[in-house]
């Protein structure tokens, strides 16, 4: 694999080469400013590197440089379509939360902390990267199920129950990476955080007779109508199936939360979408409210939020299957807890 | 290959301190013109941005506590950059700079100790 590391600081990015040598990976490519980086990035093409693809398949960034900084880059290496799950770890000594905050907010999958050790850097690198190709897959596979319905013994079903991966919607993440911001928001100092759970009505139906790429389509733009409505309550946002997305937001601006659903049906129906010929209804659920200090009460926050939406569920027998990520949990675990 | 590693690292950690060494004059040039009260923003501008680089690199070649000493500065610049800071905010800046200082110092000697063994 090849990875693109971008520092100012050429002592680090020499520190990172070696580092990265002694991890397994010989191809990295170096860059001290954002410009620069974006020139390497536009200048590839398809026949230059690995996999056929031309990209590189882990970018590296740090934060504060001068002229355009490492959360601009990130954002603008994000928009690139080829790099739209391309994992992308910010390093950096900033662990300020507006650092954090804007760094995940810009497409960031996560951040690790300056001075780097070798077998954290390591871990994170390798998970981010099966995180990215099994996020590729499933989404390749979603995708792919209503185009190959005549032959779906060649496609790999998605589950109601699986959350779907939602891209170019303002401060909307996969659910992994909404962990790993909680987790890098409270590894300074605990946190208080409400997680709202949201559930759609007549989920499991809209997810049995549209066709995938419209229920794709569906939680998308409701993805985006929760933002919206939440736009005043800075929450991130995640789909974790079953109909379920999870909000979560500073315990400070828990004022804003009704307001943000009295918004909601307004900000729907604008969407124009319906199920079985009516608006879809996104209901909210009991907030589940927590100090966040380690990795392991992050988890059960959102385990909470998305336990009281599923029991709002209408059809009431089906429960969402949390995405499979024990390595990263048992990682974060060391090194928050 | 371990051996190559670690002349590679080894040959940082001497740059570093080498870097660091003509920082150091930089540094204190720009603390006494913010004890003066003269171009206390551009004086602290720079010493944030040496002290960024620093925080970067020092825990990774053997000074963590220089590192930690530099991400102190580098915070409580940002904040005072933030901040209409007054002059008794400024008292707290200096000494927080001081402390970051000495520790250059310690990590400049302890490397020339290491030479002169």
């Amino acid at each position: 694999m090849r990875i693109l590391a971008v520092d100012d600081d050429d002592l680090l990015l020499e520190l990172l080469v070696i580092t990265l040598s002694k991890l397994g990976y010989a191809q990295v490519v170096t860059s001290q400013s954002g410009p620069q980086a974006l020139e390497l990035i536009e200048a590839i093409d398809g026949d230059e590197a690995e996999d056929g693809d031309g990209t590189f398949g882990c970018i590296l960034l740090d934060i504060q440089m001068p002229g355009m900084d490492g959360i601009e880059l990130c954002s603008r290496i994000r928009s690139m379509p080829a790099y739209s799950r391309t994992p992308i770890i910010m390093i950096t000594a900033m662990t300020d939360r507006s650092f954090v905050d804007r760094a995940f907010r810009a497409g960031a999958t996560d951040y690790v902390t300056k001075p780097f050790d070798m077998l954290e850097l390591g871990s994170r690198i390798r998970l981010a990267n099966i995180l990215a190709t099994e996020q590729r897959k499933a989404l390749e596979n979603f995708l792919a199920v209503s185009a190959a319905a005549a032959d779906e013994k060649d496609v790999e079903r998605i589950g109601f129950d699986e959350a779907i991966i939602i891209d170019g919607v303002p401060n909307v993440v996969d659910c992994v990476v909404l962990e790993n911001y909680l987790i890098q928001l409270s590894a300074k100092r605990a946190i208080d955080c409400l997680a709202v759970g949201f559930k759609l009505s007549q989920a499991e139906a809209a997810f049995d007779n549209l066709p995938k790429e419209k229920f794709y389509q569906l939680v998308a733009e409701l993805s985006g109508a929760l933002a919206f409505s939440m736009k005043e309550s800075n929450a991130m946002i995640s789909y974790f199936g079953c109909g379920i997305f999870v909000c979560v937001l500073g315990k400070a601006r828990s004022g804003n939360l009704a307001l943000a659903n009295q918004h909601l049906p307004s900000a729907i129906e604008s969407l124009g979408l319906t199920i079985a010929g009516e608006i879809p209804i996104l209901r909210m659920a009991r907030p589940a409210v927590g100090t966040l200090a380690s990795a392991r009460n992050i988890h059960s926050l959102l385990i909470e939020a998305i336990s009281s939406a599923s029991s709002m569920t209408d059809s009431g027998n089906r429960s969402v299957k949390l995405p499979r990520r024990p390595k990263i949990r048992a990682l974060k675990y060391n090194l928050v807890g | 290959m371990h051996l190559e590693v670690s002349n590679l690292l080894t040959s940082i950690r001497e740059r570093f301190i080498a870097r660091l060494k003509d920082q150091l004059p930089g540094f204190d040039d720009r603390l006494f013109e913010i004890e003066a009260g003269r171009n206390v923003r551009s004086s602290l501008e720079s010493i944030k941005s040496g002290a960024h680089k620093v925080a970067g690199v020092a825990g990774s070649v053997g000074f963590p506590e220089l590192g930690a000493a530099a991400l102190r500065v580098d915070a409580a610049i940002i904040d005072a950059l933030a901040s209409e800071h007054d002059h008794k905010d400024n008292q707290v800046l200096i000494k927080t700079i001081d402390l970051f200082l000495n520790q250059c110092d310690d990590a400049i000697l302890s490397l020339d100790d290491q030479v002169l063994i």
